[in-house]
């Protein structure tokens, strides 16, 4: 009896994280894309912050694409998919059409800004799961 | 036998017993015991100086023996205490230098050029810069946009008809509820 509910308070925390981790896991997929790219049109930072009282840690990526219009569409197509899951989301217009600025999920938080076609600036901010 | 000798050597046995007698007389105590002429009334008391003039004499060895075995402890128990306090520093030392070591909050951080991943500090401290700009940005647009100004105001309305509650408890689990909901 022990056993079985042990098992399936298991199961249940596994399966709330996966469900965590799939929520964005189209936009974290192109990230991953980009962390391992040698392409010159993209500019990636980095940063990880860790506080010593805490002990805990977060992470902040910046992201840009310069003049990689392929990219920019993926990280749009991605942004798409992935924004049913969010917590709350924010879209702004431009050139009459409506672009996700602003996503928030349970742990991260994504900020876009699309520019002319090409080029955009992605922020990328919470406990983001790249192996770092 | 000498009867003036014997009695004699009885003064001197009694005085000894008494604890007056000098060196000297000691010795001739000594000397009498340990030759073959004793009178019958003084044989029981042969043991006895014979045990004094050897047993004092083991005993003056024992002394010497346990004063060479104290001072060698003596000087070990220093050389120990020597070598404590020196571990005792150099644990010391070792922690002042743990808890003074620098720490770095953003290490691990890195950034990418053109495919090329950089870690070198005095390149990437400037991007870190940057992107904590950049996030600092995204949580003042988040505080000011559209929506967070209005979750802001239906929090204040919402609270705002809750504080005219009585019930203090009830007034402050709906603050609760309204706060992690929005």
């Amino acid at each position: 009896m022990k056993k079985s509910v042990g098992m399936m308070l298991l199961f249940l925390i596994v399966s709330s994280l996966s469900m965590e981790m799939m929520a964005q896991k189209n936009l974290l997929a192109v990230v991953k894309k980009c962390d391992a790219s040698d392409s010159q049109a993209v500019e990636m930072n980095i940063i990880r912050r860790r506080n010593k009282e805490a002990k805990t840690s977060d992470v902040l990526i910046s992201i840009r694409i310069n003049g990689d219009k392929k990219l920019v569409n993926e990280f749009l197509e991605a942004a798409k998919k992935d924004e049913p899951n969010t917590n709350r989301s924010i879209s702004s217009k431009k050139g009459g059409k409506t672009y996700p600025s602003n996503l928030k999920f349970e742990d991260i938080q994504f900020m876009f800004s699309f520019e002319d076609e090409g080029n955009a600036s992605i922020t990328i901010k919470g406990n983001v799961p790249i192996d770092i | 036998m000498n009867t003036q000798t014997d009695k004699h050597i009885e003064k001197l046995v009694e005085r000894f017993f008494d604890g007056s007698t000098s060196n000297e007389e000691e010795q001739e105590l000594y000397r009498f015991f340990s030759g073959e002429n004793i009178p019958e009334q003084l044989l029981p008391y042969r043991p006895v100086f014979a045990y004094f003039e050897t047993g004092i004499k083991n005993e003056n060895w024992n002394e010497s023996k346990i004063k060479t075995v104290k001072s060698t402890r003596k000087r070990t128990l220093f050389w120990v205490g020597i070598a404590a306090s020196l571990l005792i520093l150099i644990v010391l030392r070792m922690f002042y230098v743990e808890q003074t070591k620098a720490f770095n909050p953003y290490e691990g951080s890195y950034i990418i050029r053109k495919g090329v991943k950089i870690t070198d500090p005095k390149i990437v401290r400037p991007e870190i810069e940057k992107t904590l700009h950049l996030a600092m940005l995204m949580e003042r647009i988040e505080q000011e946009s559209p929506y967070a100004q209005a979750v802001k105001r239906i929090k204040e309305e919402q609270k705002g008809w809750l504080n005219q509650m009585k019930d203090e408890t009830f007034r402050e689990e709906a603050i609760k509820i309204i706060n992690s909901e929005l």
